[in-house]
């Protein structure tokens, strides 16, 4: 990332100050300057990528072609190697699938995985061909796992790739890549779409530890995912007013809290609140769309409706009935029976102790 | 009517703290869980959260009272074969087809309920209440268990309710079983000796 | 002798696309298009709460984002009963409209210019200027360091690549141009919608945001960025590329097809919803002398070489009558994507068809006098004039929402209730030509869920008579003398900007009942 300042010869202190205030966003002391430095400047080629879409929509890598610091031509031309990228790349054809046959070969890449892979049947997602000879078509899955073998880091990018996303609950049955290839060497980066900087940020640590960072339960980097969004959301303050959004249309209500529209802040673990989209010009709450909860694991069936506040639970052989009445139907129950056996008592008398 | 002796004073009080914990916790916990009126949020989780640990403290002082001091009653609690004898017999007369067999101060399934299932109970909603508190800490892995934040506040929900439930039941069997207990628990009236 | 050509994967598109084509001669004889990839939206959102389709659905395409979740927003706008009010369509404009001038820019810079160009061409470059030498100074190293990926490999120059050092280091200079382009749009997408792609802002009634003052400046500064871009690098670039060293592309009318377009109408230009900037239409057989009105009744879907069955094999079936299940083995079948017909016909969709609805004059003087026929550059160049319209129009539309925030606080949304029963059609003109999304909901709940997207038109299997879809047809006569270099097949491919993930869905599995619908 910050190999294009180094080679572009801006004055040795702005290059240090940048390399701060990456520590600093990776959650590191400023110490780490140096180290960083030295791991972007020496790196002594192009760290290679290779980037396997498989049942995406693309967003992930739009958002990627979002990134503004630094922007998208500066990683490309300076600081990765993207050797496949299916929306990227020249080549097409055999010529794209050769050169992802040599990339893996050769080995030691960051693998990024955007989409979900198809469980239900491996024919719902094919790229390529079997090889050059046989036309027929390749699944996805068999190539992700050739990828996987070699690679020295996988990234799963969005919220597909880590657990299904929106198309876990599906009849493809897509699901996430440490359920699917294996869970080690494998950092999730959930969000519909990614975060652009969570992965400029990951791969940064990455070239300068050689390893990767601090994971959550969910391999989910603690220093983007380490916090709740509720918990930093800057309609907070309307919440413990108790001031919610009922109405989209009033402007009085513009600010208000989203819970009652279905806002999944509180349950959702992301740095969207500081971090924002598209040069943190905006985020879903802050535009007033209530969070739907798209970087953990239950999303997307486990937490629908996402427009309506909801605390259904799914009882089998009923489908979904909303908590309260499934509390208050046991409460009545409870209380119905006591009813009963005060009836009871009065019909029956009391037994005494002794009594025949 | 009772003797002063069946229920100290220091049970009586923890009794009263028990409950108006209880019926705090429920009347704050119902409203985060569905805010009904605008304007209370912010009091109410206050509320919510002062009052689980003062009933949560109390719940401990109950616990070492019950095997310390002159009023310690953890044998009351305690099961022996008598009890499992009589289980059969409680449930009889519970469904008026037995006579009330003869036990001690509680009956088997008395102690069972207050004891047992009653400490299984607090245990199961402080810990989901922790985890929702302090969800990144070492509660992580209890959230992790439960399938996320958003299925564990449904738990913790869930578990508000097996209280209401054992509140009705207790309720209602304290009335009519042992009304003579009643003005003694609530205000220490009792027989003098 | 004929020989049978694989191109899969399609790259520098979205999605997974497989072309298969039979070449004689040198020429494509026959074609087949297949869409790879399956998620299956509708079937999980049958029996869910309707506005979860807005959100799904979003997510059909990361690239042609914010369309989907605008025609399921429209559907349910009918389904619900919400009257959009004036600044709600205001603000659905200004993000469509960033939203049509990214991904143009992306479309022609980051995903076909590099057919066209031999990229090692820049070493050549002779000129001074510095932003250019720098990109010139760039490639070299990268070339000597033996490491230009994803630039290399690639397939073969042949005679329409450009090797012109000038031209080339221009547009390789305009392709990293573009990239930020498209992002600045994308953020103009996000003052409103939230985040891009996949905005949050656009539902039923409206938009959920309610900007400020400070809002609509930063969109203004934003856009005029996207605008200079597009009048002044993509539309000349074009005009330069088609009036010069691609002439002989246009002429020859590579890539044309059946000359049947279709388009919807966009940009509502008020509260009334029967005003449009654009008016769309549908045009037969090239006959451009007359454009009839869209009839949203003569849509229709086939299977008959698709995976998925439908039962009694009908030959065709209306969005309503949805009733499909995958058949992953299904004999004869070579597709995800369904075959959408308009009265039985295929069409194409998108911005030639665009062109060929609405007729703006200043586009069709050009084509005429340059004599460029139907084919893959009149398609880029029908792109870029149809995101010249759009810049020259955006502008009005942030003075209107100016002039109603002067007024008081903005009322951005019709909220109402979600109906018990209901069904609606949203239609929209997407950057990639036509799109149509229908919604029944019984009961409170989606009962029915149905896409009908601008690359299930374009990029159709054959249907139940055998008749080609549009990618195919337009295969047809395309020269390919070196089987080993298909290049003219994905340069006429692209110039569709297929989008697969869209393009394939399935709808319900046991909805058999028939519902007419009258689109208005």
């Amino acid at each position: 990332m910050l190999s294009s300042l180094a080679k572009n010869k801006v004055s040795r202190r702005d290059f240090m100050k940048a390399c701060a205030a990456m520590a600093v966003y990776l959650g590191l002391s400023e110490s780490f300057a140096p180290k960083i430095a030295d791991a972007v400047e020496n790196a002594s080629k192009k760290a290679p990528v290779v980037w396997i879409e498989a049942q995406s929509c693309t967003g992930d890598s739009e958002a990627f072609l979002n990134s503004y610091e630094p922007t998208p031509a500066q990683i490309l031309l300076d600081t990765i190697s993207l050797k496949y990228h299916d929306t990227v790349m020249f080549g097409t054809g055999y010529v794209a699938d050769k050169a992802l046959e040599d990339a893996i070969k050769a080995g030691g890449y960051v693998l990024v995985v955007e989409g979900s892979i198809p469980t239900a049947d491996p024919l719902f997602c094919t790229v390529g061909t079997e090889s050059a000879t046989n036309p027929a078509r390749k699944p996805v899955i068999d190539t992700l796992k050739e990828a996987y073998k070699n690679a020295a880091v996988v990234i799963a990018l969005g919220s597909c790739a880590t657990w299904g996303g929106v198309v876990q609950d599906t009849p493809s049955k897509g699901r996430g890549v440490s359920e699917v290839l294996g869970k080690d060497k494998v950092v999730n980066l959930p969000l519909c779409p990614c975060n652009p900087d969570h992965l400029a940020g990951t791969i940064v640590y990455y070239l300068t530890f050689k390893k990767a960072p601090p994971l959550d339960i969910h391999q989910r980097p603690l220093m983007f995912f380490g916090s709740i969004i509720h918990d930093n959301c800057p309609r907070r303050a309307h919440f413990e007013r108790g001031e919610f959004v009922t109405d989209y249309g009033d402007p009085k209500q513009a600010d208000y809290c989203l819970y009652l529209k279905g806002c999944k802040g509180p349950f959702t673990f992301s740095d969207c609140p500081s971090r924002g989209f598209n040069e943190n010009v905006n985020w879903c709450i802050k535009a007033s769309a209530p969070c739907a909860g798209c970087s953990q694991p239950e999303f997307y069936a486990g937490f629908s409706p996402l427009y309506v506040k909801s605390n259904d639970v799914n009882l089998p052989g009923i489908g979904g009935v909303p908590s309260e009445t499934v509390g208050t139907v046991a409460a009545a129950v409870t209380a119905l029976g006591v009813a009963a056996h005060l009836v009871g008592r009065s019909v029956f008398g009391k037994k005494k102790e002794g009594d025949k | 009517m009772a003797r002063l002796e069946e229920h100290p004073l220091p049970q009586r009080t923890m009794h009263w703290i028990n409950l108006l914990c209880m019926i705090g916790l429920i009347v704050s916990g119902w409203y985060i869980h569905s805010p009904f009126a605008p304007g209370w949020m912010g009091a109410l989780r206050w509320l919510h959260f002062s009052l689980a640990f003062i009933w949560i403290l109390n719940a401990i002082f109950r616990v070492y009272f019950a095997f310390a001091g002159s009023d310690k009653d953890w044998k009351e609690f305690a099961y022996t074969g008598e009890d499992i004898k009589n289980i059969i017999p409680q449930i009889k007369y519970y469904l008026f087809i037995g006579p009330h067999p003869h036990t001690g101060k509680y009956n088997p399934l008395q102690k069972v309920a207050y004891s047992w299932l009653l400490i299984v109970l607090f245990i199961f909603q402080a810990t989901t209440g922790f985890a929702l508190l302090w969800p990144t800490g070492s509660f992580a892995g209890v959230v992790h268990f439960f399938g996320g934040l958003y299925t564990l506040r449904l738990w913790h929900y869930f578990g508000m309710f097996a209280f209401i439930i054992f509140i009705i039941a207790h309720a209602y069997l304290s009335f009519t079983e042992a009304w003579d207990q009643v003005p003694l628990m609530f205000f220490g009236i009792a027989k003098k000796d | 002798m004929a020989n049978k050509i694989v191109i899969d994967p399609v790259t520098r598109i979205e999605g997974h696309l497989r072309i298969e084509v039979e070449v004689e001669n040198g020429v494509v004889k026959d074609a087949w298009s297949t869409g790879t990839m399956a998620r299956g939206f509708e079937a999980m959102l049958l029996g869910r709460q309707p506005m979860d389709a807005i959100y799904v659905t979003e997510r059909s395409c990361g690239v042609c984002t914010l369309v989907h979740g605008m025609a399921s927003s429209r559907a349910l706008d009918m389904a619900y009963g919400c009257k959009v009010p004036e600044a709600g369509i205001l603000l659905r404009n200004l993000m469509l409209a960033a939203l049509y001038m990214g991904d143009h820019i992306q479309i022609f810079y980051n995903l076909n210019a590099p057919d066209y160009i031999d990229i090692t061409a820049v070493a050549g470059y002779k000129g001074n200027d510095p932003k250019l030498l720098a990109i010139k100074d760039k490639i070299v190293s990268l070339v000597k360091a033996n490491d230009t990926s994803p630039f290399t490999p690639t397939y073969k120059n042949d005679q329409y690549t450009l090797t012109d050092p000038e031209i080339v280091t221009t547009l390789v200079s305009h392709y990293l141009q573009a990239i930020e382009a498209r992002a600045i749009a994308q953020k103009c997408i996000a003052i409103f919608g939230g985040k891009s792609p996949h905005q949050a802002g656009v539902i039923q009634g409206g938009v959920t945001y309610h900007p400020n003052l400070e809002d609509l400046i930063k969109y203004k500064e934003s856009i005029l960025k996207v605008i200079d871009f597009v009048e002044n690098v993509y539309w000349k670039d074009i005009l330069f590329l088609g009036a010069g060293p691609l002439l002989p592309v246009g002429q020859a009318g590579l890539g044309g097809g059946y000359n049947n377009y279709l388009s919807g109408p966009e940009f509502q230009a008020d509260e009334s919803g029967k005003d449009f900037l654009w008016k769309g239409g549908v045009v037969t057989d090239g006959n451009l002398g007359s454009v009839q009105p869209l009839d949203g009744q003569k849509i229709a879907e086939s299977v008959a070489h698709s995976w998925y069955d439908y039962s009694n094999n009908q030959p065709l079936l209306a969005p309503y009558e949805g009733q499909t299940k995958f058949n992953l083995t299904k004999e004869g079948a070579y597709s995800f994507v369904k075959a959408p017909r308009y009265d039985g016909k295929p069409y194409e969709v998108g911005p030639l068809a665009w062109a060929m609805t609405n007729q703006p004059k200043e586009f069709m003087d050009i084509v005429t006098k340059l004599n460029i026929k139907p084919g893959f550059l009149a398609r880029h160049a029908a792109r870029s004039y149809q995101t010249v319209d759009v810049a020259r129009n955006v502008l009005k539309w942030v003075d209107q929402l100016a002039g109603l925030m002067g007024k008081g606080p903005l009322i951005v949304n019709d909220d109402k209730p979600t109906p018990n029963t209901g069904k609606g059609a949203g239609f929209v003109e997407a950057p990639r030509g036509f799109l149509s999304h229908w919604a029944i909901i019984e009961g409170g709940k989606l009962k029915n869920y149905q896409q009908v997207v601008p690359t299930t038109w374009n990029g159709s299997p054959r249907d139940a008579n055998n008749v080609r879809g549009q990618f195919e047809q337009s295969l047809i006569g395309i020269p390919v003398p070196d089987p080993e270099n298909p290049v003219n097949v994905v340069r006429n491919i692209r110039s569709f900007d297929p989008c697969l993930a869209c393009a394939i869905h399935i709808i319900h599995p046991e909805s058999n009942r028939i519902l007419k619908f009258v689109v208005e």
